[in-house]
């Protein structure tokens, strides 16, 4: 079941507002525009997609997402193949020349027998050459240390409403970390809660799973400006290609 | 609306992984799983297949 954050129409309403067009969807949309054919993984929203619809791709594009509240907000745009389902709902044949999963999607595998099986899935979608670029926040730099209700963030909904987000960390050991979000306003009579879990694997465990599926690193870098992977990077931006 | 060929063509079901065929059901259009053991039918809402096993139609 995806996290009520992707799963509950009014937090998913309010996606696009809390998230919206920043640097790591430029990175993204220079590597969709020149591509024929992108899968995006856990494309949410489908901002990306849609974006490089309008900005002139005629190519296919195909997002995947198992929250249909999310793909609620994509289908705006019917020109784009949406999908309500994960990587295991195809038989992959080597469609695609480039597979994006933005957004830290890549953190919700979090056991070793997910992230095969979506590398796996990834590989098997990809074209002979063909790309898979995606992100997860650099372990080293200990991010969910800054998830802490003092540092709620105000929205307004598309109704007019503020909104206050806030995180608290439940547990995080040994590269996994549980949370919450929680969002409270007029909307609602009571705070809605969010509960997710994210795996932060570091640079040598992601270069061995990816290894592992057949994909070779092409690029790392730590942050959107294509900076070099530092140990105070806090992301590690990946393009791997199926040889 | 009809779906995109190349989609029917990779898209499978989620429980047993055989391939879909397009169907007409009373609710609406629907995808359903080719296998005679399994047979389960996910929705096609506003063009978009719901490939959830659980958000699908067990056959009759």
């Amino acid at each position: 079941m995806p996290d009520l954050a992707f799963s509950d129409p009014d937090l998913a309403a309010l996606y696009d507002v809390l998230n919206p067009w920043r640097p790591c969807d430029d990175f993204y949309l220079g590597l969709v525009m020149p591509a024929a054919s992108v899968l995006d993984v856990g494309c949410g929203t489908g901002a990306l997609l849609r974006r490089a619809r309008e900005e002139g791709h005629t190519g296919r594009l195909c997002g995947l997402d198992p929250a249909a509240a999310m793909l609620d907000r994509a289908r705006v745009r019917t020109d784009v193949e949406w999908v309500l389902g994960d990587l295991g709902t195809a038989g992959w044949r080597e469609e695609f020349d480039l597979a994006v999963m933005t957004g830290h999607a890549f953190q919700v595998l979090v056991g070793d027998d997910e992230v095969r099986a979506a590398l796996a899935a990834v590989r098997a979608a990809l074209a002979p050459g063909g790309r898979f670029a995606f992100e997860t926040r650099n372990p080293a730099a200990r991010a969910w240390e800054r998830w802490t209700p003092d540092r709620a963030v105000g929205a307004v909904d598309g109704a007019g409403r503020p909104v206050r987000v806030s995180h608290a960390v439940e547990e995080a050991s040994g590269g996994v970390v549980r949370f919450t979000e929680t969002y409270t306003g007029p909307a609602w009579d009571r705070p809605r809660v969010s509960r997710s879990t994210l795996r932060f694997l570091g640079p040598e465990a992601l270069a061995d799973f990816l290894a592992g599926a057949g994909l070779a690193v092409e690029e790392q870098y730590g942050d959107w400006d294509r900076s070099p992977l530092t140990a105070a990077s806090p992301e590690i931006v990946t393009v791997a290609r199926r040889p | 609306m009809k779906l995109e060929p190349f989609l029917l063509d990779i898209l499978v079901c989620p429980q047993c992984r055989a391939p879909l065929t397009e169907a007409e059901h009373e609710d609406g259009p629907e995808l359903v799983c080719t296998s005679a053991e399994c047979g389960l039918a996910y929705p096609v809402r506003d063009g978009i297949p719901v490939l959830l096993v659980d958000e699908a139609r067990r056959p009759a």
